[in-house]
């Protein structure tokens, strides 16, 4: 009932003029960022970042929140309509989206699509406001071990899940670490690789780690790739045809293993939206009752990718809520949003009422915030793909404007610039020699908690790293941890011997 | 596989070793007052780098001397794999322009440009000569629309961040302050 009350509390903030506009305008631009070429959902998040630094706290974080949601839908226009998939999320999307417009019947896919992505927001909001103040009151028991291996466990599967080979994430993991050693360490006060240069000094700051690399580096990649241009030929006659609700009915299934799909795979860290898509259209594989037809053009195929793909959100802002660990790109830029208006996520956020009012609101944001999408979405369409013709060469060069813009305002230093160039020519190498980035950015956001963790129970157990595995909790995160990083190997290991 | 083919895919681990090693010694001369039973600052940086280490010396060992085998891939990889060979084989993809190298050059050239004159020119002129430089680069042929796309991009940037986000961005030097300065007065931001 609590629960419930504050959850109204939270729909009175939002529906409060500014905002309500701050919403709409996360909608629009998590759509835009989607179709944009060249653009991808944790970028545009990025590039929003500086936006917000004027802003109250609750506007700012349904803003970014907005973009979050709306950027694992946007994508789906263009996957289904011109064959182009905004980012790996929406490449399940190509294989029955796109081939149910070739057959001739684009509006209706593109309905399936929109009927997905807002049954998964409805159910990943639902599951958000249900298990986030039960998870926070758990997370509050748990002492430092567990901690750490939690967060041992998050890095773990940001590598296993992630793209790139399983040493090249280990290494890219180790750099991120690293990263996040240097300055003055929070234990003794010691300077670590500061080299008497003050900046370095006060650290490296984890947005400039991710605003360059994500940001520039991506940039840097298409650049040196070249840049295609899309036709459009066909936008004029875009529309949305709707399934009628006996339709949707008779796809329950799909539905609710999509959904399932979406928030079990948004929770664990690393995994994020492409990961639940592509977990959600095999599940539907194995156990649709049409999977003989998956890839054919069947609405089945949408909708599963689609749903798991928009559900995972409210997984994965379970873990940043809850416990202030973020597991993916767009969370942590969502944590250093609350970092910077002075709010640690965890928790002590429910026990907080203002900060708790916050939370609340983000919640009531999120499920207007879904309506909100599925009307632009349906209103909007042909505008939105138009957007796709924009030459990519143009966008480029603002999004490093946006980088450059964002860096230098959080702390009015041009200094940063320097450093979020150096880590965009880095995120450069690391896509050249196919190391993947994820790993070094979350392990330079989580390197500061890992090792405070790690230090806080070395201490207090008398550097017995033994504790790490006797106790039940810890260590039974800890084997998650193990299992999920051999997990790669074996399943190597098994596609070896059935092939041979 | 040739000897200079492999020790190509070598390279960027033996740098990475290189890398951990050197930043090893560093670990070894941080400086701190502790108890002598506890681990100290050095202890963590060191755990990491000696992993790193070895990660690297795996790799190098497998690069030059293994037999070819495939690299143990994470799940993303795979996936985004054979979805990539379903989808060439069901559809062949549209024409893909060559990666150029000089293309990539001139990007980070005018980028790291704009980050070295920002502060002589200020942030209205460095951020116009960059919008269009890199449209440029980046291979858009109209080159009036993209001035005209740099100035108004620049304008608009200038007036959001200055007026709505309370940015103060660099205003530049000598005769440049002064066209950033009366740009602030036409615009009635000062």
């Amino acid at each position: 009932m609590d629960v419930l009350a504050q959850l109204a509390a939270g729909f009175a903030l939002v529906l409060a003029p500014t905002n309500l506009l701050v919403l709409f305008i996360g909608l629009v631009l998590g759509l835009l960022v989607a179709v944009l070429p060249g653009l991808t959902l944790v970028m545009g998040v990025v590039l929003a970042l500086p936006f917000t630094y004027a802003m109250d706290i609750t506007p700012a974080i349904i803003l970014l929140t907005a973009m979050y949601v709306t950027g694992t839908y946007g994508g789906a226009l263009t996957a289904i309509l011109f064959r182009v998939p905004g980012e790996p999320i929406d490449v399940p999307l190509l294989w029955d989206g796109y081939t149910m417009a070739r057959n001739g019947e684009p509006a209706r896919a593109l309905g399936w699509t929109l009927a997905a992505a807002f049954v998964g927001g409805l159910v990943a909001t639902g599951v958000m406001v249900a298990f986030a103040e039960p998870v926070a009151r758990i997370a509050l028991t748990l002492s430092t071990p567990e901690y750490f291996a939690i967060i041992f466990f998050g890095l773990a599967s940001v590598v296993s899940l992630g793209g790139g080979s399983v040493t090249n994430a280990l290494i890219s993991l180790c750099l991120g670490l690293l990263i996040a050693t240097v300055g003055v360490d929070a234990t003794y006060g010691a300077e670590r690789f500061a080299f008497g240069v003050p900046m370095l000094a006060d650290g490296l700051e984890y947005l400039l780690v991710m605003v360059g690399a994500y940001g520039i580096g991506e940039v840097f990649t298409r650049l040196h790739q070249g840049y295609a241009a899309t036709s459009i030929g066909t936008a004029g006659r875009i529309q949305t045809r709707l399934p009628g609700l006996r339709q949707v009915a008779a796809l329950k299934g799909t539905f609710a293993r999509g959904s399932l799909v979406g928030v079990i795979v948004g929770l664990v860290p690393g995994a994020g939206a492409t990961i639940a898509s592509f977990v959600a259209y095999g599940t539907e594989g194995q156990y649709g009752r049409r999977r003989g037809e998956l890839g054919t053009g069947i609405a089945e195929g949408i909708v599963a990718p689609q749903t798991a793909a928009t559900s995972s959100v409210g997984g994965a802002m379970i873990p940043l809520l809850t416990m202030g660990i973020p597991g993916s790109g767009a969370t942590a830029i969502i944590l250093g949003a609350f970092l910077l208006h002075g709010v640690q996520p965890g928790p002590q956020i429910f026990a907080n009422p203002e900060q708790s009012a916050v939370v609340y609101a983000v919640f009531a944001s999120m499920f207007l915030g879904v309506i909100g999408m599925c009307l632009i979405g349906f209103f909007a369409i042909k505008l939105l793909v138009r957007v796709l013709a924009f030459p990519e060469a143009i966008v480029s060069a603002f999004v490093v404007m946006f980088c450059f813009i964002g860096a230098f305002a959080a702390r009015n230093t041009l200094s940063d610039l320097y450093v979020i160039t150096a880590f965009g020519v880095l995120g450069f190498l690391f896509e050249r020699f196919r190391f993947p980035i994820a790993p070094l950015v979350l392990g330079s956001i989580l390197g500061p908690l890992a090792e405070n963790t790690f230090m806080t129970t070395m201490i207090s157990f008398d550097n017995d790293w033994t504790v790490f595995f006797t106790r039940p909790v810890a260590g039974t995160v800890m084997l998650l941890a193990l299992v999920a990083l051999g997990y790669p190997a074996v399943r190597r290991l098994r596609e070896t011997r059935r092939a041979a | 596989m040739s000897v200079v083919a492999r020790a190509a895919g070598a390279a960027p681990y033996a740098v990475l070793l290189a890398f951990a090693a050197g930043f090893w010694v560093l670990a070894d001369r941080i400086e701190y007052l502790g108890a002598g039973s506890r681990i100290g600052p050095d202890a963590w940086p060191k755990a990491i780098l000696l992993f790193m280490g070895l990660l690297c010396l795996w790799e190098i060992g497998k690069r030059l001397f293994g037999r070819g085998a495939a690299a143990v891939d994470g799940i993303l990889q795979s996936l985004m794999e054979k979805a990539e060979a379903a989808d060439a084989q069901a559809a062949p993809g549209a024409p893909v322009v060559p990666p150029s190298g000089a293309r990539l050059a001139a990007g980070m050239a005018v980028t790291l440009g704009y980050v070295l004159l920002v502060d002589v020119l200020g942030f209205f002129l460095a951020t116009t000569a960059f919008l269009t430089g890199f449209a440029l680069v980046g291979g858009y042929r109209r080159r009036g629309l993209a001035l005209g796309i740099g100035i108004a991009g620049s304008l608009v940037l200038f007036v959001a961040f200055v007026k709505v986000v309370y940015v103060s961005l660099p205003l530049g030097v000598g005769p440049f302050r002064a066209v950033s300065l009366g740009l602030m007065t036409l615009l009635s931001v000062r």
